[in-house]
Parts: structure tokens; C-alpha cells; sequence
């Protein structure tokens, strides 16, 4: 949870993202990250860290969120 | 007497959630929500204890109206039986989120209070990542397939921006992909009103504060190999612009000082 948490805390707290951003490895350092959940920032590869944190409630590989639909007042057959 | 509350995550996980969103999800007595990601889910079930997420309402290769109409049921039942209910997707709860206005609708026509909250959308994300004001050129907006089915008419001079082109004429949830064999015809379409070698932009907003947004410049006609995501978007810059005409300022009581004369912008 340390790690989820930390993502969340680098898109509410400037300073900590700059700090990461400046000097990722201090950044997570201090956030007392493990060294899977460092090497898995370090790449900065969006798709592997919701896979890492994943859990059978949230998002499969695709997008999960809904859609728009089509619409129309109906349908006529071609003439 | 229900109050059902319908609002958005935004894009990006724990850094787009309005101050607003927090409080109406705090105060909730449950709270449903569809996560696009795991960040945004930890971060809602981390402000209320009575949650349950939408994402069950899903079936590989199902109609994905089938899979609305459970999240609609779900949210009238919960505004049933709790006093408030905040109902959470990602980003934006009004824009191309299909359930979220049906849910209102059924839950007034029952008696309930109905209300949806604003929230940062992809577009909002894009005309930040891009540099591109909708207000320069005017601006068109469109579902990808939508924009097939309906021949939808639009001014090659604006500014086009079509949703969802990752699931281009498939109206199915796939969990793994889509094939996106459509593709051709979009382009073949588009091929009418721009030059084949015009460039063109499939964007996908960063959903991590420490990512960045996937940005993937194009020619029209290689847009069939282009790197496309179930969420990306695509944006078609305007053909070209053109003088105005003195006599319709005149007409319309401006002057040349009146307008902004801008060079052509070179760099995208």
C-alpha cells in the first residue's frame, strides 16, 4: 500500500514530485519504498504500475471506464 | 427521499480529484465508483468505508448497454436504500459516461434528489498537454463511431477531435483489446476533406502524476499503424486557415484592430 499511496502523494504535493522528479531513488527512499516498488517508478511505464497494484476489483488491461454511446432516431434501410 | 450524487476522478489518479468530489465522497453513505486504474480506487475506498465498485457490472465480449443498464439498476437500488449516494467514475461523469445521465433521470423520476458534480475531463487534459486553445480555430467534437454512423457534418478548417477511436465500431467491453479493424474506413473518410500526408494526433492523458501523457504524431494515412490505446483520442489539426473579409467586419461593425492577426504556428 506504501506504493499506492506514494503515486497518489506525487499528484497532490508538488514538492514531493519535484523532489521525485529531481532525484527519484532519494524521493522514494524517503518514502520507504522497497526496491520492486522503486524499480517499477523508475520506469515510469503507467500500464506496469496498474498492473503491480491491480487487484481483482479494480481494472482489467483495458479501459474500464464507461463509455458514450450512438444514438440515432432510428434506422432506415438503405433504398 | 434519496440524494443521489454523480461525479468524476479526472484523468490522472489522486491528482484530478476536486475538493469538492473528496467531500460528497466522504459524506456519502455508499459510495459506487468504476476506477480506470487501481490508484484512483485505493483513494476512494481511503475516504469511505461503504464502498463497491461498478466494474462487476462488466462481461468480456457483452454490449457494454447491458453492462449501463446494471450500473443504473445498482445506483437506483443503493439510492433506495441509503439517505446519500455518491456515485464516482473517471474522469468527467458527464462527458461520453452514458449511465450517469440515465441514473439521474430514473432516480428524479422516482422521487430522489439528483445532482452531478464537474470534473476534468480528457479534453481538458489534451488542451493542456497540446498547447491547443478549442477557442483559436472553434472546435468539433465527436465519438469516433458516432462520426461514421451519422456521416456527422464538420469544418475542416476547426479544430476535430474524435473520442474513443480504441473501440472504433465495436460496442462490446473486451477486457484484453480491440481490434480495431474500422480503422481504414475512418481514414478513408477523413481522406475526403484533408490531405492524405496531414498530420494528425492520437493522445492518451498521463493517469500518473509521474508518467507523461502518450502523445503520437502522425500522417492521416499511417493512422492505421499508429499506436492506438482503448483511451486514446484522436486530434485532427485544422486543414488551414483563412482571411477574413473586410466587408463582413464591416457588416458586423468590427475593425482589422478589432481581430488578432497571428502568423501560422509551425510547430506541431
Amino acid at each position: 500500500m506504501a506504493l499506492t499511496d506514494f503515486v497518489i502523494r506525487l499528484g497532490t504535493d508538488a514538492a514531493l514530485l519535484r523532489h521525485f522528479n529531481n532525484n527519484p531513488d532519494a524521493a522514494m527512499e524517503d518514502a520507504g519504498l522497497s526496491d520492486d516498488e522503486r524499480r517499477i517508478l523508475r520506469d515510469r511505464d503507467g500500464r506496469e504500475i496498474i498492473d503491480v497494484i491491480s487487484t481483482p476489483r479494480s481494472a482489467g488491461p483495458t479501459m474500464a471506464g464507461v463509455t458514450g454511446v450512438i444514438t440515432a432516431i432510428g434506422v432506415d434501410d438503405d433504398r | 427521499m434519496g440524494h443521489l450524487i454523480i461525479a468524476g476522478s479526472g484523468i490522472k489518479a489522486g491528482a484530478h480529484m476536486t475538493l469538492e468530489t473528496k467531500s460528497w465522497i466522504e459524506s456519502a453513505d455508499v459510495v459506487l465508483y468504476l476506477a480506470a486504474e487501481p490508484v484512483t480506487e485505493h483513494q476512494i475506498r481511503s475516504l469511505n468505508q461503504n464502498t463497491k465498485s461498478l466494474f462487476e457490472c462488466y462481461r468480456d465480449r457483452e454490449n457494454r448497454f447491458t453492462a449501463y443498464r446494471r450500473m443504473i439498476d445498482a445506483a437506483l437500488q443503493a439510492v433506495e436504500e441509503y439517505p446519500l449516494v455518491c456515485v464516482v467514475f473517471y474522469g468527467h461523469p458527464g462527458v461520453f459516461v452514458y449511465p450517469s445521465f440515465r441514473m439521474m433521470q430514473e432516480a428524479r423520476r422516482r422521487g430522489h434528489l439528483a445532482r452531478m458534480l464537474p470534473a476534468i475531463s480528457a479534453d481538458s487534459c489534451l488542451y493542456a498537454d497540446l498547447e491547443i486553445d478549442p477557442a483559436r480555430d472553434g472546435c468539433q467534437s465527436f465519438e469516433a463511431t458516432d462520426f461514421l454512423v451519422h456521416d456527422r457534418q464538420f469544418d475542416s478548417r476547426s479544430l476535430l477531435i474524435l473520442w474513443q477511436i480504441g473501440m472504433l465500431c465495436d460496442a462490446s467491453f473486451r477486457a484484453s483489446s480491440y481490434a480495431n479493424e474500422k480503422m481504414a474506413i475512418l481514414v478513408d473518410m477523413l481522406c475526403r476533406f484533408y490531405p492524405k500526408n496531414h498530420r494528425v494526433i492520437v493522445y492518451e492523458g498521463a493517469q500518473f502524476a509521474l508518467c507523461e501523457p502518450k502523445i503520437h504524431y502522425c500522417e492521416l494515412r499511417n493512422l492505421t499503424v499508429a499506436p492506438i490505446s482503448p483511451g486514446s483520442t484522436l486530434v485532427v489539426l485544422p486543414a488551414r486557415r483563412e482571411s477574413v473579409k473586410a466587408s463582413r467586419l464591416k457588416e458586423l461593425g468590427l475593425t482589422r484592430e478589432d481581430i488578432m492577426i497571428e502568423p501560422e504556428l509551425r510547430s506541431l
